[in-house]
């Protein structure tokens, strides 16, 4: 019973994922690979583990009002974003990087990042679902 | 070609990311000798291992960019560095080059391009001065012909 309920809200949380737009592009991964899907599969795993690592990091940093190690965070992954073409996130990802280094505005480096953050776990999510499974 | 392929390289980076992707462009281009390190330690104990050309990370957590560019030069300045940096400012540029840096790039979508271009321009370089400076051996053929 147990295993019929998770499977069936598996494959529901499965549906709504695969319900949204694609908000990666790894076209120019794949171009890199040249076919090697071992590459793109490794590149995404190291993505992956990279922003979950950083976003507790900058939770951690926010509770402490450390905001210059969150502009150092920012902008240590933001050439992984791009690398897995999460483009729509750059913009944001650019201000917060200025903005926790020029400011000490609290609510709006947490506004931000919390939406950047949305993005990533989207992200993180899809790609998990379309190229890792 | 074959002298082109025996280009060594080191990349330099604390983002794994990046270094997997230099790494892989570099191989496509069929430099197969390609060395990565994740801090600017790590490289510079490795020098002896006489690379040829080394994409260095401006920012890095461990040593700044700028001190292993520095300390690499001191030991070997004719290693070719290329500065990396994800950030577009122009007073890094002009420090990395002060420093001896070959180039300053920046890490954006072009950065693989960039890296082909630089590889150009040293290769050009090298062929000049080779020609500039012959080798011992082909000093004494000259004399002959």
């Amino acid at each position: 019973m147990i295993e019929i309920i998770y499977k069936n809200l598996k494959s529901t949380k499965n549906k709504d994922v695969a319900k949204k737009p694609l908000i990666y592009n790894l076209n120019s991964l794949y171009n890199l690979s040249r076919g090697n899907k071992d590459f793109v599969i490794r590149m995404i795993q190291i993505f992956i583990n990279q922003t979950n690592e950083t976003i507790i990091k900058i939770e951690d940093a926010l509770q402490v009002d450390n905001f210059e190690e969150i502009s150092r965070l920012i902008h240590k992954i933001k050439p992984s974003i791009e690398g897995v073409g999460v483009f729509h996130l750059l913009n944001e990802v650019k201000e917060l990087e200025k903005i926790s280094k020029m400011t000490t505005d609290k609510v709006a480096i947490e506004n931000l990042f919390n939406t950047i953050k949305e993005g990533l776990l989207i992200a993180i999510e899809q790609l998990q679902k379309n190229e890792l499974q | 070609m074959e002298a082109i392929n025996k280009l060594k390289f080191f990349i330099v980076d604390d983002d794994i990311f990046c270094t997997n992707v230099y790494k892989q462009y570099l191989q496509n281009s069929h430099f197969d000798d390609v060395t990565c390190f994740a801090n600017g330690s790590d490289c510079l104990e490795n020098l002896n291992e006489n690379p040829d050309i080394i994409f260095l990370d401006y920012n890095m957590d461990d040593i700044n960019g700028f001190e292993v560019l520095k300390k690499i030069k001191r030991y070997n300045p004719d290693i070719y560095i290329v500065m990396i940096s994800a950030q577009e400012s122009i007073d890094t540029a002009v420090e990395a080059l002060k420093y001896g840096a070959f180039d300053y790039m920046v890490k954006d979508a072009t950065v693989c391009e960039k890296m082909q271009k630089v590889i150009e321009r040293i290769l050009k370089i090298k062929e000049e001065i080779k020609r500039a400076n012959p080798s011992t051996i082909q000093r004494i053929l000259s004399m002959f012909l």
